[in-house]
């Protein structure tokens, strides 16, 4: 057992990143996390922005001042005593129920999606280098190909990354592809088509340059490197973002990657708005296109993403999703997505997120019933 | 140390799961039993739309490479899409309650046009 704590205590991640925090100002991911892209561990200054000004304080004692939540928002409820070492533990489960109120149909399940471990080594002024080591837990989906030889426990991401200057860095290792807007929803069209999910993590070098106003990612990739050779897909992609009026993000993406039995292109532009204190939009419209080595899904799909964030009060988020894919653009059928959510960040550490979507295929003839579905997730972090 | 190479032994036999861990069965060289045209094109349909599910959960659809395939296991009717179990039970049609896929919607018609053709044909 306590080799099993030690693991926890020494490797772990959160594979996502809030792109909404626009709302708050921030519109670079670096304020906050290690990866210049966002997900993965949070850095103490990010730790501290998600107590004083993302979680409520409706379980914070009265006494405490903001400085005392920084203060209490480390690992260990304190401040760390030295500066080389981080660790963190992540852990998001949720209820999900299919078809709900469907005598027939109806689905339930309790999904404990994901358990990491994180280690952060960083060393030298504003810790240019850092070691990235995030360790865990995900489950296998239901349709996971017969014969494939995985295991629900793996590494989320392990890089080492270097700022040769507080603009420019360099990362090498395991991490996500950078490629449009990182939203949370795993089954996001807008992350499901360009195959940027939570379990894509790629080998590669990632450059990171941040502007006065703009901010350019650019990675080269040999895929999974723990996959079989004829499986990974190896490619680049590059992503640019602008500032524009001060506070929104405009932003385009470029992808290319291949194996021996599939090529993709994908292509997306996003924008992220700052609707101010705390609210924001992110919108994303993209294409991938398809070929593969038998000729049996030659197509070019097209996916599109709008999300709102409301924020009436500390801690609180309101959500709208509307999701559209449409797997051939040569033929007129469209699926859309759509649904409210609300999100509330109760402490520091503990988010208690709802989210209802329905789902509804058109095509030229016919259109599917409406397919419901609802979400009742809760993250965990320390 | 004993633990330490058990951990590294477990992460070095086992390999990640991903976007593309189903590609070679999903877009790999296949060898069909079966000239007809019409039969090769439902297969990656079907390949596609359901087998990720009527294969290592339920069935063996996977392994059924010809016309003789279907119809021996009863969902295909020779001539008969209207009475033919799998193209019933697909959800274009409307009839039934538990129609498949269960969710993420209907086929695309050209995509169900195709399969009502293949098993209005099969020869």
């Amino acid at each position: 057992m306590k080799y099993i704590l030690l693991l926890l205590t020494l490797f772990s991640v959160n594979a996502y990143s809030y792109s909404n925090f626009i709302g708050h100002g921030y519109t670079s991911c670096l304020n906050c996390h290690f990866n210049p892209f966002g997900g993965g561990p949070l850095n103490d200054y990010g730790r501290v922005v998600s107590a004083t000004a993302i979680s409520s304080t409706a379980l914070t004692p009265k006494s405490w001042d903001e400085e005392k939540v920084a203060y209490m928002s480390g690992f260990l409820f304190r401040k760390p005593k030295q500066e080389w070492l981080r660790t963190q533990v992540n852990y998001r489960g949720f209820r999900v129920v299919r078809n709900p109120g469907s005598s027939e149909n109806e689905e339930a399940k309790w999904i404990n999606m994901q358990l990491d471990g994180r280690v952060i080594l960083k060393f030298g002024e504003n810790d240019k280098f850092i070691s990235v080591l995030n360790y865990g837990y995900a489950p296998l989906p239901s349709e996971t190909p017969k014969g494939t030889k995985s295991s629900e426990w793996r590494s989320r991401e392990h890089y080492v990354g270097y700022r040769f200057t507080p603009k420019f860095g360099l990362y090498a290792g395991l991490m996500d592809k950078v490629f449009g807007i990182k939203v949370i929803e795993h089954i996001a069209f807008s992350r499901v088509s360009p195959q940027v999910t939570q379990n894509d993590q790629v080998h590669g070098l990632t450059a990171h340059y941040i502007g006065q106003d703009w901010e350019l990612g650019a990675q080269g990739f040999v895929g999974n490197l723990s996959q079989d050779a004829d499986l990974r897909m190896k490619g680049g992609s590059v992503m640019l973002e602008k500032t524009v009026f001060g506070i929104h993000r405009i932003g385009a993406s470029v992808m290319s990657s291949q194996n021996e039995y599939l090529k993709l292109l994908s292509y997306s532009a996003h924008t992220r708005l700052n609707l101010k204190e705390g609210s924001s939009i992110l919108a994303e419209l993209g294409q991938t296109n398809k070929k593969t080595e038998n000729g049996s899904d030659d197509t070019t799909a097209r996916f599109g993403l709008l999300q709102t964030y409301l924020r009436p009060w500390r801690g609180l988020y309101f959500l709208a999703n509307i999701e559209y894919f449409n797997r051939d653009i040569k033929q007129d059928d469209y699926t859309l997505r759509w649904g409210p959510g609300v999100q509330y960040f109760l402490s520091q550490r503990i988010e208690l997120r709802a989210d209802v979507y329905d789902t509804r295929s058109f095509a030229t003839k016919s259109s599917t019933r409406d397919s419901w579905m609802y979400l009742l997730q809760t993250h965990l972090w320390f | 140390m004993k633990y330490f190479f058990f951990f590294v032994l477990i992460l070095s036999s086992c390999q990640d799961y991903n976007s593309n861990s189903g590609d070679k069965g999903r877009y790999g060289p296949v060898e069909l039993n079966e000239s007809d045209p019409n039969f090769s094109k439902a297969y990656f349909i079907l390949q596609d739309r359901c087998v990720s599910c009527h294969d290592h959960k339920h069935d063996r659809w996977a392994e059924f490479k010809s016309n003789a395939d279907w119809v021996a296991d009863g969902l295909v009717i020779t001539g008969q899409p209207a009475t033919s179990e799998l193209i019933v039970r697909i959800v274009n049609n409307g009839q039934v309650s538990s129609n498949m896929p269960p969710s993420g919607g209907s086929l695309p018609d050209a995509e169900y046009n195709a399969l009502v053709k293949w098993v209005t044909e099969i020869p």
